[in-house]
């Protein structure tokens, strides 16, 4: 299909006769290779695109989405979002569309990442597979690869535009008594090396045969990229304005006082190669800036939209993720070294908030958790519940690791290193394998 | 959509492959999101498309677009053909094989008295406006959300072995939260989803208008609530409550994909192996779980699943003891089953069916018994209303779950409001130490219409109805660190 976004939203922009009309197309192509059991399970390739257009009418908005095909009919589409309007209730929180942005692009899309067939795919997959069963290994897992295009206009003269080609590989081995698990992801397929990912998951699952029971209890621990970012995701959602404004977050009233460690910076950069964000704001299309939300573990910014930024007197921030989490070069070697009795986790599962207001989580650990004791990894131990505030977490960290690329969420990576924790509480033992 | 539906059957026939399948579909939905007396978010959404299944040596392929054609139909089967020869690279020894299911030509419709597209956007919105209103006048109440949600799935089903179905699905759906800061401290409440497939009526049988006072002043009470004892007590948990843990600790480990190793990169697998079938208790005798995708309103009740096998009904557990599993058409042959349950689902046309868990419910006891009577049975221990935090491992063992609502049950009585209560246990443990539940009268047929599972996630929805139930000697602790 060969769409010209520009010529669509011109199309719709004509039709409508809103006070005001914003006009977003998104195209979704992918392809998705799962694999359990050493062998392909499923085999699936996408390609979407959506249409959404939002009316103003006075202070009321309403949205019209819908698939495009060659049938579209712009008129019928200009009416229905109209009539949503129409039918709506006046915003109190009302803004306009924002005017025309000096939007830089960046290119971030890989021909050869796109290119990359579901047969190249299944004969990389396949020597793993031949591989994995002399070790008597199965291996499960998700090779992805596509890209996304996302368009936004409006009858102010706005007008941006991003596409971004990704590339996600996650692997989980299993033994008898052990799981491994390990993780790539990139715009640029040349930067994957399937080989190298599941050689760490491997290596996980063979070094964790045979796991011992250790007691639940407050363990320093090193939380691995995956683990780690497992549980800061949780951050993202609570770093919202209102919600700390209205006293109902971790960080009410907190904004500007030191929150953290030391070693927590984080923070959100369109040009940030390591984890770059979007150029602008998905929702309206203002222009996205860099912005530390933690910096040195002082909470310098929270997520501001539109109407709170203009009732507050600040800019609009766009959402905290992508994150880039400042790194070292230390290797999670370097951090086992300094650990005199603690644990190594891999990952965690199935985490949930538990207290919001305290940022408590819960969730268990899984793929590959290890007793370390005097700098070095004694021995695999069985997985655990915890029960763990983040913000302890995040207070207790005394070092940080290198850092890498984790997949997140629609292709968007995020940067995170491992990280050392002086306290973190295991509630419960589990005999899950 | 059907003329399209019956091309590809003539098209795909007459190609060197084992089967393949066609999903043609149209979706109608409506969002409604206000926060506070903002509506945050008013969407009308229609979307069309198909996606063709092909098997092929053994291996499947699956292609997806939204361009509807004979032409687009003939392209995407070629890519999904490709795709599937890829797939058959990396196969090793396995090959894919289907349990059988009689041709089906048929349709199915969900039974509707108001067809929620016809209400008026406005009074959709003017409802939940009001509900956020009466929250925002309770003094503590500090925020509000309020959401609706209405479906329709429009679709046609072909297959090369000759079914042609024809599916429209309706889903209605509404709730609120309530956000109270106070006392050096924040809690939430909220009026819980109840989706059901059903027209608009259920909208408006819901009580959303005259529970929302309660709502927000439960909110606030709960700032001012204790927080419990810690240790080994009772629960008795409402349906609503009960819903979600059948969802994790049955629902989840009795997915027969997951028992054979398909999800084990995300979701998971699970303890409930096929070794254990008809042997293994899985609860007290007082337990059984009974799927039933022909439910009248239930969320999982399509009449045939996406893979074209009609709805059924069948026991999961019985008198305690694990039975069956819910299944597709290419995992029931792994465990010598004929036929598979019709639980192959999938969240869009764009999207591959895999194994969901079905309509599964807790069945009420038979003789009578109020939930009064179940908490008068109880000397120490906890009644908990609504979800809350949830969290089960990957095998589906050790779980965790908070509530929305929570009381203290001292010598047989509800005396006081608690916050912040959690409690952990293993499945088989849990169920085994259920030794009440009240009768069908208090039977609710909750569900959900977000349950994640597969890669890329995939969302489904089922009802997980429960009666009310009372569990012995459960480790209980405070949720806040």
């Amino acid at each position: 299909m060969k769409w010209d976004f520009r010529k669509i939203s011109d199309e719709v922009l004509k039709r409508s006769k809103g006070d005001h009309t914003v006009v977003k197309i998104m195209r979704l192509s992918d392809s998705n290779t799962r694999f359990a059991e050493s062998r392909i399970t499923q085999n699936m390739a996408k390609d979407e695109l959506k249409l959404v257009v939002e009316v103003h009418k006075g202070k009321k908005v309403g949205q019209y989405s819908t698939t495009l095909n060659e049938n579209v009919d712009f008129d019928s589409i200009a009416q229905r979002a109209l009539e949503v309007a129409e039918n709506s209730v006046e915003d109190p929180e009302y803004m306009p569309p924002v005017e025309k942005q000096d939007i830089e692009e960046h290119n971030l899309y890989f021909k050869e990442t796109v290119e990359y067939s579901p047969v190249k795919k299944a004969e990389v997959l396949r020597d793993i597979f031949s591989d994995a069963e002399k070790s008597k290994v199965k291996v499960a897992g998700l090779f992805t690869t596509g890209y996304w295009e996302y368009y936004i206009a409006n009858s102010l003269g706005l007008e941006a535009y991003h596409k971004r080609s990704f590339a996600d590989l996650s692997i989980t081995t299993m033994g008898e008594d052990s799981t491994g698990y390990a993780t790539a992801t990139d715009e640029d397929i040349s930067k994957i090396n399937a080989e190298t990912v599941y050689r760490e998951a491997l290596d996980k699952c063979l070094k964790g045969k045979n796991p011992k029971d250790i007691e639940p209890g407050v363990y320093r621990v090193i939380l691995e990229p995956e683990a780690f970012l497992g549980i800061l995701r949780f951050l993202f959602f609570d770093l919202n304005a209102r919600f700390a404004d209205a006293g109902i977050s971790y960080f009410s009233g907190k904004l500007g006082e030191k929150v953290f460690s030391d070693k927590v910076t984080m923070l959100r950069d369109p040009k940030d190669q390591r984890s770059p964000s979007l150029p602008f704001d998905t929702g309206s299309g203002f222009k996205l800036k860099k912005v530390y939300w933690i910096r040195n573990g002082v909470l310098e910014n929270l997520e501001y939209d539109r109407y709170w930024a203009k009732k507050k007197g600040t800019e609009p921030t766009g959402r905290p993720y992508p994150v880039v989490f400042e790194d070292s070069d230390k290797s999670i070697q370097d951090l086992i070294k300094e650990v005199d009795r603690g644990i190594l986790i891999t990952r965690f599962w199935y985490i949930r908030h538990v207290d919001r207001k305290s940022l408590t989580l819960t969730g268990m650990t899984r793929d590959g958790t290890f007793y370390i004791e005097n700098g070095e990894i004694k021995y695999p131990v069985k997985n655990m519940r915890f029960n763990e505030s983040l913000a302890t977490v995040l207070k207790g960290i005394l070092d940080v690791g290198r850092g890498k690329k984790v997949p997140g969420y629609m292709g968007l990576s995020l940067y995170v290193p491992s990280v050392l924790v002086d306290g973190f509480n295991f509630a419960s033992k589990s005999e899950a394998k | 959509m059907k003329d399209l539906a019956l091309y590809f059957m003539d098209v795909a026939k007459g190609m060197d492959i084992e089967y393949a399948d066609i999903r043609v579909a149209h979706y109608r939905e409506q969002s409604i999101y206000l926060q506070d007396l903002s509506p945050k978010s008013i969407v009308d959404e229609e979307s069309v498309g198909f996606g063709i299944r092909v098997l092929y040596e053994g291996a499947w392929g699956f292609a997806s677009s939204t361009e509807l054609s004979k032409e687009e139909i003939d392209r995407v089967l070629k890519r999904a053909y490709e795709i599937a020869r890829a797939s058959s690279i990396a196969r090793g020894n396995f090959r894919v094989r289907l349990a059988e299911e009689p041709v089906h030509i048929a349709k199915f419709e969900t039974p509707v008295e108001k067809d929620p597209f016809e209400v008026p956007l406005h009074d959709k919105i003017d409802l939940l406006y009001r509900v956020n209103d009466a929250m925002l006048k309770v003094k503590g109440v500090v925020k509000t959300h309020s959401s609706m949600e209405l479906r329709k799935r429009h679709q046609f089903f072909a297959s090369t072995e000759g079914s042609l179905i024809e599916t429209v699905i309706y889903t209605t759906n509404a709730g609120y939260t309530a956000f109270a800061s106070g006392n050096n401290d924040s809690q939430q409440r909220s009026f819980q989803d109840y989706p059901l497939n059903k027209g608009y009526e259920h909208i408006e049988s819901l009580g959303l208008l005259e529970n929302a006072e309660r709502i927000a002043n439960e909110a606030v009470m709960k700032l001012y609530a204790d927080e419990p004892d810690e240790g080994i007590m009772d629960l008795v948990l409402d349906p609503s409550h009960l819903s979600l843990t059948i969802h994790e600790s049955v629902g989840h480990p009795t997915e027969l994909d997951r028992v054979l190793g398909y999800e084990a990169n995300f979701a998971g697998r699970s303890f409930a192996t096929p070794e254990k079938l008809g042997k293994f208790r899985y609860g007290s005798e007082l337990v059984n779980f009974i799927a039933d995708n022909t439910l009248s309103s239930g969320l999982a009740t399509t009449g045939f699943d996406d893979e074209g096998v009609e709805c059924q009904k069948w026991h999961i557990i019985k008198d305690g003891i694990l039975v069956d599993y819910s299944s597709t058409r290419e995992v029931a042959p792994l465990i010598g089953q004929k036929r598979s349950r019709g639980s192959a689902r999938a969240d869009s046309f764009s999207s591959f069916p895999i194994n969901r868990i079905p309509n599964l419910s807790l069945m009420p006891s038979k003789d009578p018994m109020t939930p009064q009577e179940l908490i008068a049975g109880v000397d120490k221990g906890i009644y908990i209303e609504g979800r809350g935090s949830f969290s089960i491992d990957q095998m589906r063992l050790n779980f965790q779950f908070g509530g929305d609502l929570f009381y203290e049950i001292k010598n047989g009585k509800k005396v006081r409001m608690l916050k912040n209560v959690i409690y952990q246990s293993t499945t088989p443990e849990f169920w085994n130490s259920l030794d009440g539940l009240s009768d069908e009268r208090f039977w609710e047929p909750r569900g959900f219409l977000t349950c994640g599972k597969g890669e890329p996630i995939q969302s489904a929805q089922m009802t997980n109805g429960a009666p009310y139930a009372r569990f012995r000697n459960i480790k209980v602790g405070r949720g806040r660190r």
